[in-house]
């Protein structure tokens, strides 16, 4: 009995020891935490690792110039696995450690839209590299985007099939979530507008490996052009699969695909794909030339455009923070809507007009086994 | 017959014997514990890597790749055997079931940390020297792994019709399917039964994989998930008992699939395929072959 109640008031001890600390804790610190929620594992783990590479050589940078206003970056890294469900916990997370100021993340618009309301109440910005669900950014007030729209790249992809690459009769493959679904619409209607013909809009659910029935289908219908919202490992299995059926469409795809992963799984079944790209090494902007001399530094390897667009989140994000300090969330905000003349290593990105940044895309395919920048 | 009728054809066939292969180990297993383990879809997964292993380390041979899937998948399949239903032989059967899909989330995860969450595939070097050869039949190109699916689950099915119809090993799984306990008291080691029941469906299980794993040229550690629950599917449609009843479910499925794609939306081809599969229960609440074959009778 005696025992139960030692245990008992210890417990009841620590709790108020907790509860006090708790409010203070930003200021006992020393230091100011930024959350991560990406894919580490799954199928989009390869994502998610090129944020949490770009975003830890932003940080290491500043925490070596010396931090913002004296304070060291710590970050907060969550693996949502491309779960929507994972990243609303993370988000949960996140929002219930005072020390953690803003957030970036998530990979897929399902996860990052999934997990919106959890950061709109908690008044912390949710900044995502890749997210381009349109409706996302209307969720609330501190949702900020930082890769163009599906609503910009779709409508530009439609100008490129139709007007420059003049083909008239398009079907589509896309992969059947937010962001696909997305994706093909706001092709599909520009497409129509410019007066091609939809031969086929085919949807395929996550996780599907056959493809064989839609590969078929498409050969019979004979497009001038398969435009594909897809990711690497979705699309290297068409693309195997559709050279086994003897199908080869000319193919135009989204900034999605443009990893190593797609051409070391795809093999020759994948050349003369197009996409259009936020970021390519050997875009000879100073901001993309400097990011991708770091990032090789460090790393040893190329950066590819999810790399580089985590780069600006963070980048943007601590420069908001140098902007406005670091004792309130909600104050993240006024300071990213505040930046001016930001020069990204995607190109140069204002919040000026708005949460969704506009920007300018590059034209690249893959030739010879290698991505290198689109000649017509 | 037109030639896209023709290839869809050929593409819901090979589909629907991947879904026939793995229903028939379901069957098999079910038929003889009357019991379902939920382990079935990883079993298949870890026959994938093996011969995924085996064909990128040692040697690009399907045959190769085929003997070791069917080792080390008979073997994981008694240990499923031994550790969710062995030792709870008396246990209630949610108990069992319980431990199926324990040992299924285990082995995802052990997949994950061996070999890595991210899809694997053998490099294309390698994949051509598997067999590089396809025929033409009537402008359908087939290929030598859409004919080596379709060939070895024919093969398999009818070796499995073979002993358990025609050798005393099958005799002895039908007498311990139909009730164990007279079956044990002639004499028959039903515990050993058991394990060979589940070894030669989890080895049903391992080629499949092995089959899907090649044909698509993809490895990912939850590859077993969504066909695991198809063949499951595809085994309750047949019937559960019933051997054929899995094979015609199993391709009927496959086709219904491939032809809902053709003809309807692909975003439903799921849709359709499970509608089909309600639409068959409803008519015929015991399934395809409901009460045939390996019928329990069992007096309980």
């Amino acid at each position: 009995m005696v025992k139960k109640m030692v245990v008992t008031s210890t417990l009841i001890v620590l709790i108020l020891a907790g509860a006090s600390a708790g409010p203070s804790a930003v200021q006992a610190a020393g230091g100011v935490k930024i959350g991560l929620s990406a894919p580490l594992t799954g199928d989009w783990a390869e994502y998610g690792n090129d944020f949490k590479r770009s975003v830890t050589l932003v940080m290491d940078k500043i925490n070596k110039d010396g931090g913002i206003n004296g304070k060291k970056l710590e970050l907060v890294v969550a693996d949502s696995r491309g779960d929507a469900k994972e990243s609303v916990l993370i988000a949960e997370m996140f929002v219930a450690d005072p020390d953690i100021i803003a957030q970036i993340g998530d990979f897929s618009s399902s996860s990052t839209m999934a997990a919106a309301p959890v950061y709109e109440q908690a008044k912390m910005v949710q900044i995502s590299p890749t997210a381009s669900h349109q409706d996302w950014t209307k969720k609330g007030e501190f949702m900020f985007r930082v890769v163009a729209t599906q609503g910009y790249e779709g409508p530009y992809n439609a100008r490129w099939a139709v007007n420059d690459l003049k083909k008239k009769k398009i079907a589509t493959i896309y992969i059947n979530n937010d962001w696909g679904v997305d994706a093909n619409k706001y092709f599909v209607g520009e497409a129509r507008k410019l007066g091609a013909e939809i031969a086929a809009e085919e949807a395929f659910t996550p996780g599907e490996k056959d493809f064989n029935a839609i590969i078929s289908k498409l050969k019979r219908l004979e497009p001038d052009l398969v435009y594909m919202p897809t990711f690497y490992a979705d699309f290297t299995a068409i693309m195997n699969q559709a050279e086994r059926a003897r199908f080869k469409p000319t193919v135009l795809a989204n900034s999605s695909l443009f990893s190593v992963k797609t051409l070391e799984m795809g093999g020759k079944a994948v050349e003369g794909t197009m996409i259009p790209v936020n970021y390519f090494s050997s875009d000879p902007r100073p901001a993309a030339q400097n990011f991708t001399k770091d990032y090789k530094a460090l790393y040893g390897a190329d950066p590819n455009q999810f790399a580089a667009l985590a780069y600006d989140a963070a980048g943007l994000l601590t420069a908001a923070l140098k902007a406005v300090g670091t004792d309130s969330r909600a104050k993240v905000r006024e300071g990213l809507l505040g930046l001016r003349g930001y020069e990204g290593a995607t190109g140069p990105i204002s919040y000026a007009e708005g949460r969704d940044p506009a920007k300018q895309l590059v034209r690249i395919m893959i030739k010879d086994g290698q991505w290198v920048l689109y000649k017509p | 017959m037109p030639s896209f009728i023709f290839e869809q054809l050929i593409n819901g066939l090979t589909q629907g014997s991947v879904y026939a292969l793995l229903a028939l180990g379901f069957t098999l297993i079910f038929g003889t514990l009357r019991m379902v383990t939920f382990a079935h879809g990883e079993v298949y997964m870890i026959g994938a890597y093996v011969g995924f292993e085996i064909i990128r380390l040692l040697h690009p041979n399907f045959l190769l790749a085929l003997g070791a899937a069917l080792a080390a998948t008979a073997v994981l399949g008694i240990v499923v055997e031994v550790l969710a239903f062995h030792f709870l032989r008396n246990a209630p059967h949610a108990t069992s079931l319980l431990v199926t899909i324990g040992i299924s989330i285990l082995l995802v995860n052990l997949a994950q940390k061996v070999w890595g969450p991210e899809t694997q595939s053998i490099p294309f070097g390698l994949l051509g020297r598997l067999g590089d050869f396809e025929i033409n039949v009537a402008g359908v190109y087939i290929t030598f792994l859409q004919m080596a699916v379709l060939g070895v689950t024919l093969l398999l099915m009818l070796l499995l019709y073979f002993v358990i119809n025609r050798t005393k090993l099958g005799m002895v799984i039908r007498a311990t399917a139909q009730d164990y306990e007279a079956a044990s008291a002639m004499g028959v080691n039903v515990n050993v039964i058991y394990m060979a029941a589940f070894a030669i469906g989890s080895m049903l299980g391992g080629v499949a994989g092995v089959l899907v794993g090649v044909y698509y040229n993809l490895f990912y550690p939850t590859m077993g998930g969504l066909y695991g629950l198809k063949a499951f599917s595809a085994s309750v449609v047949g019937g559960l008992t019933s051997l054929p009843g899995a094979v015609v479910a199993g391709l009927m499925i496959g086709l219904v699939e491939t032809f809902s794609v053709e003809f309807g939306a692909s975003n439903f081809r799921h849709v359709f395929s499970f509608v089909f599969m309600i639409l068959i229960l409803l008519l015929r609440p015991g399934g395809l072959f409901g009460g045939r074959e390996m019928a329990h009778t069992r007096g309980d």
